[in-house]
C-alpha cells in the first residue's frame, strides 16, 4: 500500500517537473483586476491606510498661471509657502515643528493644478493638520526667506542647463507651444523680477478654492471637517486645449553635459478621440513597450547606439502629444537619426498580428498594476475628476483595447508618426540632413 | 528540501488586521514568512491585500567581487540576464549555440589581433552575429513579462549586490517563479557584443559626459586605495571593452548560487499555494561551492585626501569620512548623525548652509558606497551662485567640530528616531518598497528585521554615544574631500 502510494507521488512529482507550464501561455491569460475607484464620502476621497496618515489636496491652477515674464512664480510661491513661515509661526518655528514631529508637507505645482500632500504619524495628526492649514491659508512669505529660495531656484536652473535631456524637452516645448504659456519656462531673467505682491496674488488665485480632498488613514473627523471648512470658493475645472500655433522644424541646442539627444515630437489624438486606445497600443509597439518595442530593438539591441531610448504618448481630453527620444554620444546623432528613420519605415510597412495581439494584452494586463496603494488610487481618481473623465473610464478603456482590430492599431501608429515634427538635436557635432 | 517557517498564514493575517486597526503598532516588524530551500535559497513572503505582487531578487554579488582587470563584470552580467534562456529568446537554440560559441572564440582572438587580422576577425564576428540573429527573438524575456502585465521589470548593480525587480498583477506568482527559475538555470548570453557597446554608452551617459560623474569616480578611487570598494560599478572603459562571454559564464557560475540569492515577495498571493510552487521551481537548483569573498584590504590611511577639478558645471563638493561597517551601535549612531546633520527638516546643515543662503542643497549619507566593507559617512553640498566650496567647507568643519565637542540633545535624538520610523512605514506602504527593504537587509545583514533592530538600538543610545562616534570618525585626518570648481 505504502509502495503504491509512493509510486503515485513519484509519478505526480515527475509529471510536475516535466510539465513546467510554458510562461508564454500563462502570460496570455487575461488579468481581470481593474483600477479601484477611490470611495468618495461627500466631496472627499477616503481610504484606509497602513500606519501613516496622508492628506492629498488638489487645488485648481498651476504653473500655467505664471505671469508672462515672471515664469517660475508658482514654483517660488510653493517653496516660499513651505519655507517662509505662517502668520503665527516664523520660518524657523515651522521647520522646527516639521522636524520635531516628523511631519512632511509638499506643495507641487503641476501645469494645470497644484498638489499638496501631508504625511504624518497618527499621534501628531492634529498638530500636522493645524500646521498645514496655517501654511495654506495664512503664509507669511517672509521676505528674507523668499530671497534665499529665489537664489536656490536660480541655481537649480543653472543645473538644468547642464542636463542634455532637460534642454531637449525645454527646446521642444518652446517651439511646439509657441505663443502659449506652456512654451515659457523660468529663466535667470524671470526669477529676479517676481515680487512678493506677485506671490500674494497667485496665492489668492489658487489657495482660496475648495480643493479636491483625499484622506488616507484614520484621520479624526474633526480634523477632516477643519480641512473642509478652511476653503469655501467652489470651482469648475477648465482644462487647457491643444497647442495653438506649433512651430515645426529642426532646432539645435547645447548643454554642458557631453551627451547627445535626439527628440522628435508633435501633436497626437486627444484622450477623447475615438482612436485613443489604439494610440496607446501603437505607442507600446513603437517605443513604450520596452525591449520588445521597435525603437529599443533597433537603436539599442541591434545597433548598440544608446542606453536610453523611448517613445511617449501623453494625452488628456483637450490635447495629445507623441514623441521619440534617443540619448547617445554627440558624434552618433546622425546614426541615431538614421535608426529612427528605419523605425519609421518599419512602422509604415506594418506590424504583425502577433505583435499587435501582444501589445494589446500587455496594455490591458498592466493597466491596473501601478495603482496599488491608496495614495496612487486617490491621485488617479482626482486627476480623472479634474479633467471631467468619468469614474468608469478605465473599464471602458480596457473594453476598447480588447475590441481593437489590427487595422485600427496600424492606423493609429501611422497617425502617431505622420505630419510635421518638432525635431531637437542637443550637442550635435555633425550636420543632420532634413528627415523625409 | 527544508523550509524554515517562523509563523503561519493565520498569524500574518491577524497581524495585518492589527496593523490596520492600530497604526502605532505598525512600528513592530510585520510577520514575514521565511522559506529557506535545501539548496540555501531564501524567500521572504508577505501576502497582503493588493492588486499587485512585487518581487525583489538580491544576488549577493557586486562590483566588490570583481577580479582586477575585469571591472564592470557584475553590471555587464546584470544586463545579459535579460537576454533569455535556452527556450526564451530563441527560435532554435541547438542551431544558435554553435554560432554563439564560435563568436566567443573569434572575440577572444580579436583581443590580441592587430592590423589586417583584426579587420578580418571583426568582419567574421559581424557575420556570425548576423547568422545567430536569424535564430534569435530579441527582447522575448521582456516581452513575456510585459504580456503578463509586468511593470517596472528592471535590475540594478551596486558595489554590494545585484538586484532584479518586477511588479505583476496579483496571483501571478507561479508565472514569475517559472520565468526566474528558468533564467537562473539556463541563462544564455546572446547579443553579448552589441550589449557591451550599450554598456559603454551607459558609462558615457552616467560618468564620462559629466564632470560630476567623473568626480564621484575619482573620489572613490582616492578614498579606497586598496578596499574592494575601489572598483567602479559600471567598470572602466578599457576593462568593459575586453570582457568576454566566457568571463561572464565563469562569474555567473561562481556567484549566482542559490545560497547567495535572497528573494522577497510582497502583495496579492496565497501563502499556502506559494510554498510548493517555489520549492518545485527553485528547489532543483543545485547548491554550488562556497562563494569566494575578497579580503577587506588594508585599512585606509588616516590622511586627508583632496581632489580639485575645474569644470564648466556648477560647483559641488564631496566630503567623506572613513568609518567601520559595524557594529550595529556605530551604524545606529551614524544613522542618527545623518538625520541630525541633513534630515529633511530643521537639520543642522540645512540651517547653517541652506537657510543662511550659502548652499543650494546639502545631503548626508551613512554607508557610502556600500555596507559589506568599511565605508564612508558622506556629505555633499553645492554652493549657491556667488558662494564658494571653500566657504561651505569652512562652515561644515565648524558644524562637525560643534557636534564632536558639544554632542547632540536628547530632543534631537528623539526627533531623528521618529523620522527613521516614519520612513520605514513609508517604505512598507508599497509592495515594491516592502520587498526591496526586506530583501536588502536579509541579504546584507542576514535578517530582514535588521531595520527594526537598529531602531531599537537607536532608542537606547545616549546623546553621549552619538557624540563619541562623531569625535572618533568625523575628523580632518580621516577625511576625503573632492571639489568641483567653476
Amino acid at each position: 500500500m505504502h509502495a503504491h502510494k509512493a509510486i503515485i507521488i513519484l509519478l505526480f512529482l515527475m509529471a510536475g517537473c516535466a510539465a513546467v507550464p510554458d510562461p508564454r501561455t500563462i502570460a496570455e491569460q487575461p488579468v481581470t483586476t481593474t483600477i479601484p475607484i477611490a470611495p468618495k464620502l461627500g466631496s472627499t476621497y477616503t481610504m484606509p491606510g497602513t500606519g501613516l496618515i496622508h492628506v492629498l489636496m488638489l487645488f485648481p491652477g498651476g504653473t500655467i498661471l505664471d505671469p508672462r515674464g515672471k515664469e517660475g512664480a508658482m514654483e517660488l510661491l510653493a517653496s516660499g509657502m513651505l519655507k517662509g513661515g505662517s502668520k503665527s509661526l516664523t520660518p524657523e518655528q515651522v521647520e522646527e515643528t516639521l522636524g520635531k514631529y516628523a511631519i512632511d508637507i509638499s506643495i507641487a505645482p503641476q501645469r494645470e493644478y497644484t498638489l499638496v500632500r501631508l504625511t504624518c504619524l497618527p499621534d501628531v495628526s492634529e498638530k500636522a493638520v493645524s500646521l498645514l492649514l496655517e501654511i495654506l491659508t495664512a503664509p507669511r512669505l517672509d521676505e528674507r526667506r523668499i530671497e534665499i529660495e529665489r537664489k536656490i531656484f536660480a541655481d537649480s536652473l543653472n543645473r538644468d542647463e547642464e542636463d542634455a535631456t532637460t534642454i531637449a524637452f525645454d527646446t521642444y516645448r518652446s517651439h511646439y507651444y509657441r505663443g502659449d504659456p506652456r512654451a515659457y519656462k523660468p529663466t535667470q531673467a524671470s526669477i529676479p523680477v517676481i515680487t512678493i505682491e506677485d506671490l500674494k496674488s497667485l496665492h489668492q488665485k489658487v489657495f482660496t478654492y475648495k480643493p479636491m480632498l483625499g484622506i488616507i488613514g484614520a484621520l479624526p473627523e474633526t480634523l477632516s471637517d477643519q480641512l473642509h471648512e478652511a476653503f469655501t470658493t467652489t470651482w469648475t475645472p477648465k482644462p487647457i486645449g491643444p497647442a495653438l500655433d506649433p512651430e515645426f522644424g529642426t532646432f539645435t541646442a547645447t548643454a554642458k553635459e557631453r551627451q547627445g539627444v535626439l527628440l522628435l515630437a508633435h501633436s497626437a489624438p486627444t484622450m477623447s478621440a475615438p482612436d485613443y486606445a489604439a494610440c496607446v497600443v501603437a505607442d507600446h509597439l513603437i517605443g513604450s513597450g520596452g525591449f520588445s518595442s521597435l525603437l529599443v530593438k533597433e537603436v539599442r539591441t541591434k545597433q548598440g547606439l544608446a542606453y536610453s531610448t523611448d517613445s511617449f504618448y501623453q494625452a488628456r481630453p483637450g490635447w495629445g502629444v507623441f514623441g521619440l527620444i534617443v540619448i547617445t554620444g554627440p558624434k552618433d546623432l546622425a546614426k541615431a537619426k538614421s535608426a529612427v528613420d528605419t523605425v519609421m519605415a518599419r512602422i509604415r510597412r506594418g506590424f504583425t498580428p502577433e505583435d499587435i495581439a501582444w501589445a494589446k494584452q500587455a496594455v490591458m494586463n498592466s493597466h491596473a498594476v501601478p495603482y496599488n496603494t491608496p495614495t496612487k488610487i486617490i491621485m488617479r481618481s482626482m486627476d480623472l475628476a479634474f479633467y471631467g473623465i468619468p469614474d468608469d473610464f478605465d473599464t471602458a478603456f480596457i473594453a476598447q483595447v480588447a475590441a481593437l482590430t489590427p487595422e485600427a492599431v496600424q492606423a493609429a501608429a501611422l497617425t502617431l508618426i505622420s505630419g510635421a515634427w518638432v525635431e531637437v538635436l542637443v550637442n550635435s557635432e555633425t550636420k543632420i540632413t532634413e528627415s523625409k | 528540501m527544508a523550509s524554515t517557517r517562523t509563523y503561519g498564514c493565520t498569524a500574518i493575517l491577524m497581524l495585518l488586521i492589527v496593523l490596520l486597526a492600530s497604526p502605532l503598532a505598525a512600528l513592530e516588524p510585520p510577520v514575514v514568512e521565511r522559506l529557506v530551500l535545501a539548496n540555501g535559497m531564501t524567500f521572504l513572503l508577505l501576502p497582503r491585500e493588493s492588486t499587485s505582487i512585487s518581487f525583489e531578487v538580491r544576488v549577493k554579488t557586486g562590483s566588490v567581487d570583481e577580479p582586477r582587470g575585469k571591472t564592470g563584470l557584475t553590471h555587464m552580467l546584470e544586463h545579459m540576464m535579460f537576454k533569455g534562456t535556452r527556450s526564451i529568446g530563441t527560435r532554435d537554440y541547438e542551431r544558435e549555440k554553435p554560432l554563439l560559441d564560435k563568436m566567443d572564440q573569434v572575440a577572444l582572438k580579436l583581443q590580441s589581433a592587430r592590423g589586417t587580422e583584426q579587420e578580418a576577425l571583426k568582419a567574421e564576428l559581424t557575420h556570425l552575429s548576423q547568422q545567430a540573429s536569424l535564430y534569435q527573438v530579441p527582447g522575448e524575456f521582456d516581452r513575456i513579462y510585459a504580456r503578463a502585465g509586468g511593470v517596472g521589470l528592471n535590475a540594478s548593480t551596486s558595489p554590494d549586490l545585484t538586484s532584479y525587480h518586477v511588479t505583476l498583477p496579483r496571483d501571478r506568482l507561479e508565472f514569475w517563479a517559472i520565468m526566474e527559475s528558468q533564467r537562473m538555470r539556463y541563462p544564455v548570453f546572446r547579443e553579448f557584443y552589441t550589449e557591451r557597446e550599450v554598456v559603454l554608452r551607459e558609462r558615457a551617459q552616467r560618468v564620462d559626459s559629466s564632470d560630476k560623474g567623473t568626480l564621484y569616480e575619482q573620489f572613490i578611487l582616492h578614498a579606497f586605495p586598496s578596499s574592494p570598494y575601489r572598483t567602479p560599478v559600471i567598470g572602466f572603459s578599457e576593462d568593459i571593452e575586453r570582457l568576454t562571454s566566457a568571463d561572464l559564464k565563469a562569474y555567473y557560475q561562481t556567484f549566482y548560487q542559490p545560497e547567495n540569492t535572497f528573494v522577497a515577495i510582497v502583495g496579492g498571493f496565497d501563502l499556502q499555494q506559494a510554498e510548493p510552487i517555489l520549492k518545485r521551481c527553485f528547489g532543483a537548483l543545485k547548491r554550488g561551492p562556497a562563494t569566494p569573498r575578497r579580503p577587506a584590504g588594508e585599512a585606509s590611511p588616516r590622511i586627508q585626501v583632496r581632489l580639485h577639478s575645474s569644470s564648466q558645471e556648477e560647483p559641488f563638493m564631496l566630503m567623506g569620512f572613513h568609518k567601520p561597517k559595524g557594529p550595529i551601535e556605530v551604524s545606529a549612531c551614524f544613522d542618527i548623525i545623518e538625520e541630525i546633520l541633513a534630515g529633511a527638516h530643521d537639520s543642522r546643515l540645512e540651517k547653517s548652509l541652506v537657510n543662511s543662503g550659502l548652499a543650494s542643497d546639502v545631503d548626508a549619507y551613512n554607508g557610502y558606497p556600500g555596507s559589506r566593507y568599511d565605508n564612508l559617512f558622506l556629505i555633499s553640498a553645492s554652493p549657491v551662485k556667488g558662494r564658494t566650496n571653500a566657504e561651505l567647507e569652512h562652515v561644515l568643519w565648524q558644524e562637525l567640530e560643534k557636534l564632536s565637542r558639544d554632542g547632540i540633545t536628547a530632543e534631537e535624538l528623539a526627533k531623528a528616531v521618529r523620522t527613521v520610523k516614519k520612513s520605514v512605514l513609508l517604505n512598507l506602504e508599497t509592495d515594491a518598497g516592502a520587498a526591496s527593504l526586506f530583501s536588502l537587509y536579509e541579504s546584507l545583514a542576514g535578517d530582514y528585521g535588521y531595520i527594526y533592530k537598529i531602531i531599537d538600538v537607536m532608542e537606547k543610545l545616549s546623546p553621549e554615544q552619538v557624540r563619541d562616534c562623531a569625535r572618533a570618525y568625523l575628523t580632518p585626518e580621516n577625511a576625503v574631500i573632492a571639489v568641483l570648481e567653476e
